[in-house]
């Protein structure tokens, strides 16, 4: 995904049609559509709704408002609702691009950072890597390892209160080299046995 | 009816007696395990005559069944918090009251004189129980990473026992200001060989542990919280016996640095572990280096070239503990010096490369030196920043004593040189036969399912697993499950496997009597976890939670992963449970 005003749309479904498919009405018996359909329908809408949702607050309020007024019918699932013309107008805050999501007849648009974006993407991939996948997993990886943060590796207690208490004493190993005179590293008596 | 009657007098034509006698030579707990399930007279004589029991999670059984099948205990080993308590990964209040147990001991156990508390919970009421009824007779007193007692409990100990011989409270949390605990012990002790409060935060005066070496005549080890060495000058002359002192510090970088070179060392001192400990201060040690077979040098300031420069002089050194900051370079002198060397514990250094030693990185290099120079290694445990397959086969090749290894690969390097490791893990489990304990925590890529069959495929004489980061998919899991005969105990941390394939595995492996897992692909309402549900399993479900203080991570806040707990056990559902505990089965 590219940042600041190129809009960049990745085909990351295959199917080069479908931008113009989803802005027609829904039609089910479309191949290409109850593929997408079939993908998107094993992702845990709890689950995008959780990656996507902090992007999504991060629209500027003026769009959050037309969110809420244009969404007098409940969606008919969990991905929201937006007048396409808005889009044009949207604001592109320093990290964060847009991402467009297609599915079902409807189109939706999410300021998202980098991270977040290629979080659904790889989110995506995985489930769309065909049915050998979901053999191999009972289910979907939970965000923090798709993130590529996997569960940070724990330190033992003895050696994070050592590390702790060297950052405390300002003693790290450059300068420590540096606070010992020359003269008494020569003069130096040997302990006795 | 005769041959029966005559049965009870001889059985299998040895004398109740002789058969007493016997077996007061087996120690082993296996044969002990072994002799009691020979028959009905054997059990009874192995239940009253077995002196020391080890009890891996204080939840698998009750006081009073240990009391009815062992009543005549000398000697008890128990341990509560999983092994991740270590790693700040359980809740403080998670269990392991000790209790119950003291009651226990206090009533029945005429004969304990020796006490080993590891992770649990005592309080200074257990400690007041403990010593009022068996203070008389205890000789062995450690409280090893203990919480919840205070110096007021360590007071009642310094009082009460005056027979005993060892007193360990190291890494344990005591609370407390006073110091009048080692005066107490000085004062009214006279055997003691050996006292730790290693690691702690307890406040020490010289004074009292000069008069603790005065009257204390067989002081043999000694190892303290931090103390500035300089005025322990005396002490150390006093204590003639020493052989072993840990601990200390050295405050004083800047100012008279020639009072550390005032200190003399007892005669026979040859187990140095020295905190805070820098390149100027470690000549002290230069004059016995030759001697040394112990040294602990985890937390010094030590850079890469100066472990060099003192390990080159160290070649009786059996037992070295040092961070990653020693590096390739430092690996190559313990490889060329150190012959005798048979444990070595490589530890995590900052991962902050700017306070560390550049050259502060173990790799392949520095573990095949290792191998090739160390022929006498029995214990290895070492983190690194860059691993290949042939520096495992190069252990599986010439490290035969193997008993226990652990590798752990740093998140440091983005590109590792030889991933998957399958073939390597693979001919290190071949070459190493005698390894019983063994932990591999990698990352994504590490080890794929095949090497994971290879772990079950050649781990025959392993008894306890940790893994972390490994394996692709189920399949991997199912196919170590098929393996590992005489796993006991296996941690998993931060894997891709499902509630399903754990309850299958756990299923699966015959010795299994104990599991723990964080990090795993949980099932929509955590139901497939209770596949595994049979009689005598506990399981035991931590839900992940946002804790603010307990880990210092400089990644900040972390949202700690479920936690998955399962152990075989006679007591029934655990009552003592904290809210962030839920016990799952029994229900």
């Amino acid at each position: 995904m590219a940042r600041g005003d190129t809009m960049v749309e990745h085909d990351f479904f295959q199917i080069e049609k479908l931008k113009a498919a989803s802005f027609r009405a829904a039609d089910g018996k479309s191949a290409a559509r109850s593929r997408i359909q079939s993908v998107v329908s094993r992702i845990n809408p709890q689950l995008l709704r959780s990656v996507i949702a902090p992007g999504a607050t991060e629209m500027p309020p003026e769009k959050a408002a037309l969110l809420l007024s244009s969404s007098s019918q409940p969606p008919p699932h969990p991905v929201t609702i937006l007048n396409p013309s808005i889009r044009s107008v949207a604001e592109i805050s320093n990290e964060t691009a847009p991402l467009t999501i297609f599915y079902n007849g409807s189109m939706a648009v999410f300021d998202l950072p980098r991270d977040k974006a290629e979080t659904i993407l790889k989110l995506v991939e995985t489930a769309n890597d065909g049915s050998s996948s979901d053999q191999r997993k009972g289910g979907i990886r939970l965000p923090e390892e798709l993130d590529g943060e996997l569960l940070p590796m724990a330190r033992r207690k003895s050696l994070q209160r050592f590390i702790a208490k060297r950052k405390q004493s300002g003693r790290l190993f450059k300068t420590c080299r540096l606070t010992v005179s020359g003269p008494y590293a020569k003069e130096k008596a040997v302990p006795k046995r | 009816m005769s041959a029966r009657t005559l049965n009870r007098v001889m059985s299998f034509g040895i004398s109740d007696l002789a058969l007493e006698f016997v077996l007061g030579y087996v120690d082993d707990p296996r044969d002990r395990e072994a002799v009691s399930l020979v028959c009905k007279k054997w059990y009874q004589i192995d239940a009253l005559s077995r002196k020391h029991v080890t009890i891996a999670i204080c939840y698998s059984t009750s006081p009073g069944r240990l009391r009815r099948r062992f009543p005549n205990l000398e000697s008890l080993q128990l341990k509560g918090k999983p092994r991740a308590a270590m790693f700040n990964l359980i809740p403080e209040d998670w269990g392991g009251y000790v209790g119950p147990w003291i009651r226990e001991i206090a009533e029945a156990f005429n004969c304990l004189k020796s006490l080993h508390l590891r992770r649990m919970i005592v309080k200074d009421e257990d400690i007041r129980v403990l010593v009022k009824a068996r203070g008389h007779m205890l000789e062995s007193l450690k409280l090893d990473k203990c919480s919840g007692l205070s110096t007021d409990g360590l007071l009642l100990v310094a009082r009460s026992c005056r027979c005993l011989r060892i007193l360990s409270l190291e890494e344990s949390s005591i609370s407390g200001n006073d110091a009048k605990w080692i005066h107490e012990l000085a004062v009214n002790n006279s055997v003691l060989e050996t006292l730790n409060f290693y690691m702690t935060e307890l406040r020490v005066a010289p004074e009292d542990l000069e008069l603790l070496a005065k009257n204390c005549r067989s002081l043999v080890s000694l190892k303290i919280s931090e103390c500035d060495i300089s005025y322990l000058i005396s002490f150390f002359l006093i204590a003639t016996k020493l052989e072993e002192f840990g601990g200390g510090s050295f405050n004083d970088q800047v100012g008279d640095l020639d009072k550390y070179m005032k200190i003399q060392f007892p005669p026979k001192l040859c187990c140095v572990g020295l905190i805070f400990m820098g390149k100027n201060e470690m000549e002290i040690l230069f004059p016995f280096a030759a001697a040394l077979k112990k040294l602990d040098l985890q937390y010094t300031f030590l850079s890469t070239e100066d472990h060099c420069q003192l390990i080159q002089r160290c070649p009786n050194l059996e037992v070295l503990e040092v961070r990653d900051v020693i590096g390739d370079r430092g690996l190559e002198v313990v490889a060329q010096t150190c012959k005798k060397l048979r444990r070595l514990r490589i530890e995590r250094g900052d991962d902050d490369q700017g306070l560390e030693d550049e050259q502060g990185c173990v790799s392949q290099a520095g573990l095949s030196s290792l191998a090739q120079g160390c022929l006498e290694l029995e214990y290895l445990a070492v983190y690194v920043s860059d691993i290949t397959n042939a520096a495992l086969e190069c252990l599986g090749t010439y490290s035969k004593n193997l008993c226990d290894f652990r590798l752990v690969l740093l998140d440091r390097e983005q590109r590792i040189t030889d991933l998957p490791l399958d073939n390597g893990v693979r001919a290190l489990l071949k070459g190493c036969a005698k390894i019983r304990r063994f932990a591999l925590y990698l990352r994504p890529g590490g080890l794929s399912d095949v090497g994971l069959g290879y772990i079950g495929q050649y781990s025959n004489n392993v008894r306890w697993i940790l893994m972390g980061n490994i394996g692709e998919s189920d399949r991997g899991l199912l196919r170590f499950s098929q393996g590992c005969p005489r796993l006991q105990k296996l941690e998993l941390r931060s894997c891709c496997f499902t509630e399903r394939a754990l309850a299958m595995a756990a299923l699966r492996l015959p010795s299994l009597r104990y599991l723990w897992v964080q990090g795993y692909v949980a099932s929509p309402f955590g139901n497939d976890l209770l596949l595994m549900a049979r009689a005598f399993w506990n399981i035991e479900f931590i839900p992940p939670k946002h804790d603010v203080n307990e880990t210092e991570d400089r990644r900040g806040n972390i949202e700690s992963q479920a936690q998955i707990l399962a152990y075989y056990s006679l007591a029934g559902k655990r009552v003592d449970c904290p809210d962030s505990v839920i016990p799952l089965h029994p229900a």
